[in-house]
């Protein structure tokens, strides 16, 4: 077991060294830079664009005129050296405050999105397979099938559309002007309330429509398995013994993807938050990659990507754990 | 314009008081505003058109924070008396409020528009007048136009409420445009002859500065609302710490704040919009800036130095919030639901027209006109300077973009995709203009197959192939891309209208949208690689003369000829810049003449011959002249002018005065 666990914990170090390069060129590859990017977004909306001594002391600032790999350089060994990811073009801060500044906000939504999802998807999923095929299961499936489908930013636009017609309420962020300052109130947690379940249910639909469609076919083919049969024929409980073992194993790839609940929880949906205006890590990164932005961009990257790994470790030694044939291959 | 009649009387009645107010000049004659507001007081829904005589004359905001001692009283934080700048007020609001603003994501550029037009000298409301008194009280301009006497106000205070003294202005010149590191050549705008001016300290509000040859235009350039071109833009003893020459430390602090070196620090400080510490003279200034958290807030500056008309100190506003949203629809939602009190950037397109004009009743807001500066929604620039030979050729004969001009559907163009709004125009000033001509606005806008079949033989194009396409001169088929930007929707709809049109012609193009930085990578003197492209018609209206991009080859922008106008911008010297013929040279030559003549009916008679060439030469096709503009206001909001000119070089709507609106 020492020997699995050392195995995977040095593969990790070329896959984030590897991840880290490709996203740095990646970024990099688009024509032109951060400064010309700005020049076209100035001249766009009609104002006046830099002049030629401030450019030329901004790309020297920025280190812009360096080729890639001296960029690269100085970029990852202050990551590896200091633990300093830089600083932003576009903020002019660094990158770890303003991440710091978004990160509340996304791990809250985040975490209360995998609540509603979980809250949503387990009963009906598990409702859908003990009544296959009968109206209600069409009903769900449609429903699920429709979350899965239609686009989040779509949703999101139409709820807002909803939220802004019918009820008058303010569109966008999460509070109210009128309550963005005031002390904490039942009112302002009610206002918040009112806004918060847009995101979740947004965030949700796609989750949830995929989660009810898994546990409902897992636990179809462990309902049919020959145990089921010797249990009920044993006269146990139907519900009790569906609950016991058939939903327990149906269970099983759930726990699997559990790794990817750890870089789940710092991205959010950019397109969303952006027409949701909620000021989370998405747009930032959206924004930070349309901008050239390229410290921000790459190290919100990095960070995603090394969370994605530590995830899949926990997942792989969470199966090692639970299942002895994949420890042995190695 | 509003439909709903009750709004109607209101918004003209405002419209002609302040038009009247500011026909009278910005400076003084109080008692002719004064009453010329009271006349109208009867009229619409007219009010506070004659000030209450017990009304306070600060905001009561700050009579609680002077009765608390935390600020001196109104008298020792304003100029003395007779020199505070008096701004025409039509209405004479209450004090107080928060107004309600958007910007999208760091867009700093309406920040600077809204809060950061304070010059030394001022444009009016109309942009019909430059120099009017600004952050200084006047400027004294000698015959020869070579000697400019600056005299500041006696008594004003930066927001922090330290003096502004003549040794600010000294410290803009001397340490900061004169530094080498910071201006490797000194700003243009303090040289004349390519030589900077010498500053001279008269006494601590008075300032001379005199230039080694003729500045015409410096009154109109310093009434811009650039900071480079702001000497009272630099509070001396908040920013000289920043400096090595005047603090030794100052590496060592720029060190401290986690920065290269101590020019990264200088510009991080110098940026009001990030940096809440920095002293202004603008009437409100920031408490959270622009780079931290969702809604950027500024509050009233208790040391600001202007009153309205009756002598209370402006703004009206107590408290300015500028929500940072991520996404220009969200933007117009919100503006659909009322919650934007007044905003003219970003959503108010004309697409988004509609939509904003079914919600004024219930988001109760209204439009306001602004007036475009622009004369032409889309400007074919083809290149001149190609590298090819062959086409270079071809797009230099006069007769071929004589020929593509008149193959060119401008009215269905105009009906399909510009809402049928606006008219056929060329490249050339708008009909409100005063250099307005109109055969150079309407020549070759006529749309005849066989009129452009005729020019496009006689450029020597009259060889075509089996598909009916003309052939170049050295047989091979004539094609070429038209670069079009991939955010400006309508152009690749209008491009793909013309592309059709040309075909009938026999001249084969296709339209190539690209994403903006790789346009602009295209279309640069070093890069050339662009065979044609679209942009707006910038320059048409009221600043004919600072916007120079169409009438001849002078700036990166002059997309048909890049190398030639790096000809203009380097002397020549221009590592990719190409001597271009004689009539442009002749442009040129013109162009430099402008801002050394002090007169100024004799630089628009310099500005008239320049346009007479650009006339003969038709460098680029024009397509159809704009429509006027609009922006959202909020019918609470008032004092605003319900119509007005658009120009980024005067920061809109910052010459329009925002510290006089109100909430009422």
């Amino acid at each position: 077991m020492l020997r699995y666990i050392g195995r995977r914990v040095l593969i990790l170090i070329p896959t984030v060294w590897a991840i880290s390069l490709i996203t740095f060129i990646i970024i990099q590859l688009p024509p032109g830079d951060y400064l010309t990017t700005v020049q076209a977004k100035l001249a766009a909306a009609g104002d006046q664009p830099l002049d030629a001594a401030e450019l030329e002391r901004l790309s020297e600032r920025y280190g812009l005129g360096d080729p890639w790999y001296v960029q690269y350089w100085k970029w990852i060994s202050n990551i590896v050296l200091h633990l300093d990811f830089g600083e932003s073009f576009s903020y002019n801060r660094p990158v770890s405050d303003l991440l710091m500044e978004r990160l509340p906000l996304t791990i809250t939504l985040s975490i209360l999105t995998l609540i509603f999802i979980w809250a949503i998807s387990f009963p009906i999923g598990v409702y859908s397979a003990l009544r296959q095929y009968s109206i209600t299961d069409y009903a769900f499936t449609f429903f699920g099938y429709l979350g899965l489908a239609v686009p989040n930013f779509l949703i999101a636009l139409v709820l807002m559309w909803i939220g802004l017609t019918y009820f008058g309420q303010s569109v966008g962020g999460l509070l109210s002007p009128e309550y963005r300052d005031a002390p904490w109130s039942l009112a302002k947690v009610g206002d918040l309330l009112a806004h918060l379940w847009i995101p979740i249910v947004i965030w949700g639909t796609a989750g949830t429509a995929g989660n009810i469609r898994v546990l409902r076919a897992n636990l179809l083919d462990e309902l049919r398995k020959p145990y089921v049969s010797a249990g009920r024929a044993r006269g146990m409980k139907r519900n009790r013994l569906t609950i016991k073992y058939p939903v327990r194993a149906a269970l099983n790839p759930f726990f699997s993807t559990i790794g990817w609940i750890l870089p789940g929880l710092i991205a959010a949906d950019a397109i969303t938050s952006q027409v949701l205006n909620l000021n989370t890590t998405g747009p930032l990164l959206l924004n930070a990659l349309m901008s050239q932005d390229m410290y921000l961009a790459g190290s919100i990257l990095l960070i995603s990507a090394v969370l994605v790994v530590i995830g899949t470790l926990i997942s792989d030694l969470a199966l090692a754990w639970l299942d002895p044939r994949v420890r042995l291959r190695y | 314009m509003p439909d709903s009649p009750a709004l109607r009387p209101t918004a003209l009645s405002r419209r002609q008081l302040v038009a009247g107010s500011s026909a009278l000049g910005l400076g003084g004659l109080l008692t002719a505003c004064a009453s010329s507001g009271t006349e109208e007081a009867g009229e619409g829904d007219a009010r506070n058109t004659s000030p209450d005589p017990d009304r306070p004359l600060e905001s009561p905001m700050l009579t609680e924070q002077v009765d608390a001692g935390e600020l001196p009283p109104l008298e020792e934080r304003m100029p003395v008396e007779e020199d505070r700048l008096v701004v025409p007020t039509p209405e004479y609001g209450p004090y107080g409020g928060t107004f309600a603003g958007v910007v999208l994501d760091q867009d700093r550029g309406w920040l600077d528009r809204f809060i950061h037009y304070e010059p030394t000298v001022r444009a009016s409301p109309q942009l019909d007048e430059f120099g009017l008194p600004g952050t200084l009280k006047a400027v004294d301009v000698n015959d020869e136009g070579t000697e400019f006497t600056l005299h500041l106000r006696r008594g004003m205070r930066w927001s922090d409420g330290e003096p502004v003294t003549a040794d600010d202005i000294m410290f803009a010149i001397e340490d900061v445009y004169y530094n080498e590191t910071l201006y490797p050549s000194v700003p243009e705008f303090l040289t004349a002859d390519g030589e900077p001016c010498t500053p001279e300290k008269i006494d601590e509000s008075t300032v001379k500065l005199t230039y080694p040859g003729p500045r015409g235009d410096f009154l109109v350039t310093a009434s811009r609302g650039e900071q480079p071109k702001n000497l009272l833009g630099w509070p001396k003893h908040y920013l000289s710490q920043f400096l090595p020459d005047l603090n030794p430390e100052a590496e060592k602090l720029a060190e401290e704040a986690g920065m290269g070196d101590w020019t990264d620090y200088w510009a991080d400080r110098k940026a009001f919009f990030n940096n809440v510490e920095l002293p202004l003279l603008t009437a409100w200034r920031l408490t959270t800036p622009l780079n931290e958290g969702t809604v950027v807030k500024a509050e009233r500056n208790p040391y600001y130095w202007k009153t309205d008309d009756a002598g209370a100190q402006l703004p009206f506003i107590d408290h300015l919030e500028f929500e940072i949203v991520q996404n220009d629809e969200v933007m117009l939602l919100k503006a659909v639901n009322g919650e934007i009190d007044m905003h003219g950037r970003n959503f108010t397109t004309d697409p988004n027209r509609p939509v904003l004009a079914d919600a004024r009743e219930s988001g109760d807001f209204r439009f306001l006109t602004v007036e475009n500066t622009s004369m032409n929604q889309m400007v074919i620039s083809l290149n001149l300077n190609h590298r090819d030979e062959v086409l270079r050729e071809i797009f230099q004969n006069k007769d071929f973009r004589i020929g593509l001009s008149h193959a060119i559907d401008r009215q269905d163009i105009q009906d399909t995709v510009y809402q049928r709004q606006g008219q056929p125009h060329q490249a050339a000033p708008s009909p409100k203009s005063e250099f307005f001509d109109e055969e150079y606005a309407t020549q070759f806008t006529e749309f005849d197959i066989d009129l452009a079949n005729e020019h496009l033989d006689a450029a020597g194009l009259t060889e075509k192939d089996s598909d009916g396409f003309r052939l170049r001169p050295d047989g091979k088929r004539l094609t070429f891309q038209v670069d079009v930007t991939a955010d400006a929707a309508q152009h690749s709809q209008a491009m793909a209208l013309v592309v059709q049109t040309w075909e009938q012609a026999g001249v084969k193009a296709t339209v190539n949208p690209l994403e903006r930085t790789l346009f602009y990578e295209r279309k640069t003197a070093a890069a050339n690689q662009h065979d044609a492209n679209t942009w707006g018609g910038d320059g048409g209206y009221r600043t004919e003369m600072d916007e120079l991009r169409w009438w001849f080859p002078s700036w990166s922008e002059s997309n048909y000829a890049v190398k030639w106008a790096e000809h203009f911008t380097t002397d020549g010297q221009g590592e990719n810049a190409e001597e271009p013929p004689a009539e442009v040279l002749e442009q040129m030559e013109l162009a430099r003449q402008i801002p050394l003549e002090p007169d100024e009916e004799k630089r628009k008679e310099l500005f008239r011959q320049i346009l007479a060439i650009s006339k003969e030469q038709f460098y680029a096709i024009g397509t159809v002249l704009p429509g006027d503009g609009f922006a959202i206001a909020k019918n609470h909001l008032r004092n605003v002018v319900e119509s007005y000119p658009e120009s980024p070089l005067y920061f809109t709507p910052g010459h329009i005065d925002p510290p006089i609106w109100y909430f009422g």
